[in-house]
């Protein structure tokens, strides 16, 4: 039996299949232990991945951070480009932060170690993490160029034959704010990298195997051959659908085109509004696709475990210079603005054929940052990392507070207000902010911020003003959730959130920033929600006597829900 | 009373109460006993007089007894607590419910949630405020709070808990609320955060102090009808209770924090793989317990088990990790994943075999039960490969229908392409490879070697699993130790009384205030004194441990170093400092240049003097008359790597001699489980009765 069978009949392939993702997640949790920065060691802004020589990937980590896994793939195979394998040495480790090459803006740092085995490319281990600062303005809507954002990492040797480059960490040092922090979390990523190529020659000695060629290509072919089977069950056709977000001046709309033909799925963006010359939300080509495939993957084959075969079948376009696909230099640093749509535009077109798959609009995530010095010097700057209400979709009510499209964590208040000088005085769900619908999305949080010190320092913190300011209609007659704000308020007096501009700075115990993240957006008629559900909601405080409207209801006499007929 | 010795421990599962009677030198009686549901308190004690019954005893012979249940642990999963209310700072009612907004798998965007145990009418707002270092912002009103939980108790809340920001750090807003509720409203129940888990981070410490909360009703309950039943029947002994981590407390402190006692049964099962290691002279083990729906795992290093500060209760989805509800109390560290004797196999989307996590549970149960169950299972690949005697499952108990299972075999084997015997064979190595997969992970996690710890099997899947499993984990050495059939509760004899206290005061190491942090200190040992003299261990008995969860400066995760006991001070910085680089570079392999260490949590481990030294030796084992021979029942089939079917011959294990090596492939079988060895592996039955397999 086990003698005579192919090194892959089914269960050798399952149990070598697992071993790989177990060592992506072994390089996981070496990252998430060792890092030093909230964003990463507490939110969990990262993620690892095992590719094969020729940079397709293999297997990631569970917690990976989903774009991260897509765009390291291409980071892998440029850089490959550039350094060609039959020039590279054992101990040679490479690093980029380019956003076109990698995952979008300059802080996502991927660091990639080839696995030589006798003397030859067997592999590469690749993590990418989300640094905790990379220089440049901290008033990313003033960015115009990528030049602006802070320092660029060109495909570099971080490593050479095993000897680190000096020189490149010196300069990263000197570049970033809390230096000795970026500096640690790399690191952590060079932890994680070494932890994962030892584990991947143990297995290939264990297995006796000379190189992965083989098994990768029979694990993508059967990712591929599972999404080709969920791609053809979907009829053939073009499917249409559009999102508007605000963008930087005024509101933009992103339109989709999702053409089915056989076991082949395109997403097409044409339409999508020119790049914008300044304020940080332009997409690279790379992030974009990344953001397309992801959300496919959830509706069309969300079991299968991720590798480069399961987007084979899958093809994004987006016109060149447009904010979807921005040139070279453009400003890109809060691209998540922009891209964070393009999933949600991808479900409202899907929506009509398999809407038991997909899911309404969910809130998305907003982070305050805090940055200054303490009355000791010392530098403080931590991201207070949330999410907002999940949308609903045919399975039921969206969660309050997820953190959507990312894997990542929030952080914890105590933990925050211990590393900088601040205080958080609420951090609370926002009743009325779940969209509506037979299956209500989940609630929108609020947070505000003060300094904890009547010391006369500055604190500057981010006003993401520009986030989810508009309405997000839901799926199948469900309402929008209610909508993203951010306000300074001064003596308990709200200032208008476009009439300042940039990063806020609280001087003064009277100031306030608040955040307002969005709910998630309702799947459903509201007026089919049964009355129980509405009365529970109600009872809950998450629907208040103004929002019953909504659902038909209102309070009866008794102070109960009722639905009179229309 | 006199002293008799006789000391039992009950271990009260889902489906069977098992019973452990131990003289004083060590001798056991064992005895099991179907759980009564509707009081387990019933079943547990018509078990204690049945078991001492079997040595002629009664209840006031005993001198101790020691006791875990899975009350609290179902009481969790299934939603069963009390009508519970929580008191939170103004600001946050909502922190218990937003959690860590953590997608757990992110291809599903359909994930569920555990239910919070306070809905959101019930999580009440204090007028109240305290800052990072403690200091007070604003005062409670304490007639305010009065006045609100008077509405609570109005519409029938039981119990509350009371969880404001920063009370880790300055408890005082917590204390007087709780004194005035206690005063005011006597009958509720009431958990206080800076007692339950005085730790920084604001969604485990609420988490955790609500789940104390919503089973404290429960847990008082049920102690106080079995200490008044036990006093009814003439018991005068002491009782304990087992802890998730390992350490017995008396009845009084389970009431106050009952979550503590959340994982006992599994405490159990590791403290008796520490004891027999030890027995057996060794100290680095895993130990191993594959039952009916789930396998477990669970390192000893040095002697000890390992006890991890958190786990997490009622997962949606039993095996994600994120899917369920942080309890931060010291538990033994262990894994569990989905697959036991009773794991269904399937194919999957890919054309992949699959094991698990579904389990065919005891009903309708694996094809060849013949209870109606059609799904091939792990036991049914056991049977088929000729590892299970059909006629003598459960000591002969139960028949094992071979037919029905080599049907159901058959019927995957049509999906693969493969006769039944391959996918017997295929469902075999694919468990063994997720359960050494999962003790990779997690033995990796402690930063330790793999290969370096036997397994010691347990449960009824257990032994015929292990010495696959240690093959895939490169480990030498497999143990099958004696009543592997009621180990957990073997175990609760053999654990010290024992407790452990945390406090956070999180400083740089070099400008650590040493007179606060002994201050600390005498507190925290003060505190324990009180704790286990209710236990009647003196103060001299008492063994103390320090601990320090330390990290560099900026880094979230901590490691575990020892600090060292008595009066600290400047000198100590360097010995401490030292203790950290030699643990961090032990497990992350370098210390990164130039970051400050600091300390964030400081931790106490109290225990009293152990109980036994060692387990009494049963009579059959040393009768020199015994021979190899003599133990062979009989040869049958059974299949092996790359042999195939070979003739196998298989043993009794009451019937081996002690010391006389058998090389594989052998069988052993026993009452509750059976032992596979494999071509060319050595067994050899020690002293003791383990039997000891050496991997070839």
């Amino acid at each position: 039996m086990s003698t005579t069978q192919s090194p892959f009949d089914p269960i050798s392939l399952e149990i070598m299949w697992s071993r790989l993702t177990n060592i992506a997640e072994e390089c996981w949790i070496t990252l998430w232990r060792t890092a030093f920065s909230m964003i990463i060691g507490d939110a969990q802004d990262f993620g690892c991945e095992l590719l094969d020589a020729r940079g397709e990937s293999l297997a990631h980590a569970h917690r990976s951070m989903p774009v991260f896994n897509l765009t390291l793939p291409q980071a892998v195979r440029l850089l490959l480009d550039y350094f060609p394998p039959e020039t590279l040495k054992e101990g040679d480790i490479l690093i980029t932060n380019d956003p076109w090459m990698c995952a979008g803006h300059l802080y996502d740092v991927a660091i990639v170690t080839p696995v030589f085995r006798k003397g030859k490319i067997v592999g590469l281990i690749g993590s990418i993490a989300h640094c905790s600062d990379i220089g440049g303005t901290l008033n990313s809507r003033q960015a115009r160029e990528v030049y602006d954002e802070g320092l660029q990492i060109p495909p570099m040797k971080l490593y050479r034959a095993g000897e680190p480059n000096e020189d490149l960490f010196r300069i990263i040092h000197k570049n970033v704010r809390k230096g000795e922090m970026v500096l640690g979390d790399i690191q952590a990523q060079l932890s994680a990298n070494k932890v994962g190529a030892d584990r991947l020659l143990a297995f290939m000695d264990e297995y006796g195997l000379e190189d992965l060629t083989e098994l990768a290509n029979v694990i993508q072919n059967r990712s591929e051959q599972a999404m080709r089977d969920a791609i053809r069950a979907i009829p053939d056709g073009e499917y249409r659908s559009s999102i508007t977000f605000p963008g930087i001046e005024e509101p933009l709309t992103l339109p989709v085109r999702v053409v089915v033909t056989g076991d082949e799925l395109l997403v097409d963006w044409e339409g999508a509004p020119p790049q914008l010359p300044y304020g940080a939300i332009n997409c690279t080509m790379s992030y974009t696709a990344a953001h397309s495939v992801y959300g496919l993957k959830c509706i069309l084959s969300p079991e299968t475990p991720s590798n480069a075969g399961c987007y084979r079948p899958i093809k994004v376009i987006a016109p060149e210079g447009s904010i979807l696909n921005c040139r070279y230099p453009a400003s890109v640093a809060q691209r998540t603005n922009t891209g964070w749509h393009c999933a949600p535009a991808i479900f409202r077109a899907l929506g009509e054929v398999i809407p038991e798959r997909v899911q309404a609009f969910t809130g998305m995530p907003m982070s305050m940052t805090a940055y200054g010095y303490d009355a000791e010097r010392r530098l403080f700057n931590d991201h207070l990392l949330q999410g907002g209400g999940q949308g609903a979709s045919a399975h039921g009510d969206g969660k309050s507070a997820l953190l959507y499209p990312t894997s990542a964590a929030n952080t914890s208040v105590e933990l925050f207000e211990s590393r900088t000088p601040v205080v958080i005085e609420q951090k609370i769900l926002r009743p009325d902010s779940g969209g509506p619908g037979k299956h209500r999305g989940g609630l929108g949080q609020v947070l505000t911020m003060r300094k904890l010190y009547d010391d006369g320092l500055p604190v500057q913190t981010s006003a993401p003003v520009e986030r989810s300011f508009t309405d997000q209609p839901g799926l199948a007659g469900g309402l929008p959730g209610g909508r993203a704000g951010a306000y300074f308020s001064e003596k308990g007096e709200k200032i208008d959130p476009h009439s300042f501009d940039g990063p806020v700075v609280l001087r003064t115990l009277d100031q306030r920033m608040t955040i307002e993240i969005a709910g998630g957006s309702g799947y459903g008629n509201p007026l089919e929600r049964p009355l129980e559900m509405v009365q529970a909601d109600f009872d809950e405080g998450l629907v208040t006597v103004e929002g019953l409207k909504a659902y038909g209801c209102a309070l009866d006499e008794q102070g109960r829900v009722v639905r009179p007929a229309a | 009373m006199a002293m008799t010795g006789y000391r039992v421990g009950i271990d009260i599962g889902g489906t069977f109460t098992d019973f452990v009677l131990m003289d004083a030198a060590g001798s056991i009686t064992l005895y099991k006993h179907l759980t009564t549901p509707h009081d387990p308190a019933e079943g547990a004690l018509n078990g204690f007089i049945q078991l001492l019954k079997l040595q002629n005893l009664s209840p006031s012979d005993v001198e101790t007894l020691v006791h875990g249940t899975t009350l609290v642990t179902n009481a969790i999963i299934e939603a069963r607590g009390a009508k519970t209310a929580l008191l939170t700072t103004r600001g946050f009612r909502d922190i218990l419910e937003m959690g860590r907004e953590q997608r757990y798998d992110i291809y599903d965007l359909f994930l569920q949630y555990p239910e919070p145990y306070v809905p959101r009418r019930w999580r009440i707002e204090v007028n109240e405020r305290m800052s990072r270092d403690g200091e007070v912002f604003e005062a409670p009103n304490l007639d305010e709070v009065e006045q609100q939980v008077a509405a609570l108790v109005e519409q029938g809340v039981e119990a509350i808990a009371i969880c404001l920001l920063h009370s880790y750090r300055n408890p005082a807003h917590e204390r007087a609320i709780a004194e005035r509720i206690r005063s005011v409203f006597p009958s509720l129940a009431i958990s206080v955060s800076s007692e339950v888990v005085p730790e920084i981070r604001e969604y485990e410490r609420t988490s955790t102090t609500v789940a104390n909360a919503y089973v404290q009703p429960l847990m008082d309950g049920y102690l106080e009808r079995f200490s008044k039943a036990l006093a009814e029947v003439g018991f005068k002994g002491q009782l304990h209770l087992m802890q998730s981590s390992g350490g017995l407390t008396a009845p009084d402190i389970a009431r106050r924090f009952p979550i503590r006692l959340l994982e006992s049964g599994p405490a159990g099962g590791a403290l008796v793989t520490a004891f027999m290691g030890k027995q057996a002279g060794l100290d680095q083990l895993l130990a191993f317990d594959m039952g009916g729906t789930t396998a477990k795992a669970c390192l000893i290093q040095d002697g000890k088990i390992a006890v991890a500060p958190s786990m997490e209760a009622a997962r949606v989805h039993r095996f994600k990790r994120g899917s369920g509800i942080p309890i931060k109390a010291p538990v033994v560290d262990m894994i569990e994943i989905g697959a036991g004797g009773g794991s269904i196999a399937r194919v999957d989307s890919l054309g992949l075999l699959k094991v698990g996590p579904t389990s065919a549970g005891a009903m309708p149960g694996p094809a060849c039960y013949g209870r109606g169950g059609s799904e091939a299972t792990v036991t049914d690949a056991c049977l088929v490969l000729g590892y299970f005697d059909p006629n003598f499952f459960l000591g002969g108990k139960m028949a094992l229908d071979l037919p029905a299972a080599e049907q159901a075999l058959a019927r995957l084997g049509e999906q693969l392409n493969m006769s039944h015997q391959e996918v017997a064979w295929g469902i075999h190595q694919i468990v063994c490879e997720s359960m050494a997969a999962a003790a990779r992970v997690h033995i990796i996690e402690q930063g330790r070697d793999p290969r370096r710890f036997p397994l010691m099997a347990f449960g009824g899947a257990g032994p015929a699993h292990a010495v696959q499993v240690a093959r895939r984990l490169g480990v030498s050495e497999v143990i099958v130790p004696q009543a592997s059939g009621a180990a957990s509760a073997l175990g609760f004899l053999v654990a010290p009384n024992s407790f452990e206290l945390v406090r956070s005061f999180p400083a740089k190491l070099s400008e650590c205030d040493w007179q606060a942090v002994n201050q600390l200190y005498g507190e925290m040992e003060e505190q324990v004194r009180e704790v286990l003299a209710a236990s009647g261990i003196a103060a001299e008995q008492i063994i103390f441990i320090r601990r320090a969860e330390m990290r560099f400066e900026g880094q979230f995760h901590d490691i575990d170093v020892p600090i060292p006991n008595g009066m600290l001070s400047q000198e100590s910085t360097a010995q401490i400092e030292q203790a950290f680089v030699e643990e961090y570079t032990r497990l992350y392999g370098v210390v990164p240049p130039g970051y400050v260490s600091m300390v964030l949590n400081w931790r106490l481990h109290a225990s009293g003097p152990l109980p036994i030294e060692r387990l009494g030796r049963t009579a059959s084992k040393l009768d020199a008359s015994l021979t190899v021979e003599g133990a062979l029942k009989k040869e049958r089939l059974a299949y092996f790597a790359g042999r195939g079917y070979i003739p196998t011959p298989v043993y009794d294990r009451y019937l081996l001699p002690v010391g006389k090596p058998i090389v594989g492939p052998a069988i052993v079988e026993e009452r509750e489980s059976t032992t596979v060895i494999g071509p060319n592996d050595t067994l050899t039955v020690d002293e003791v009765g383990n039997l000891r397999i050496r991997l070839a």
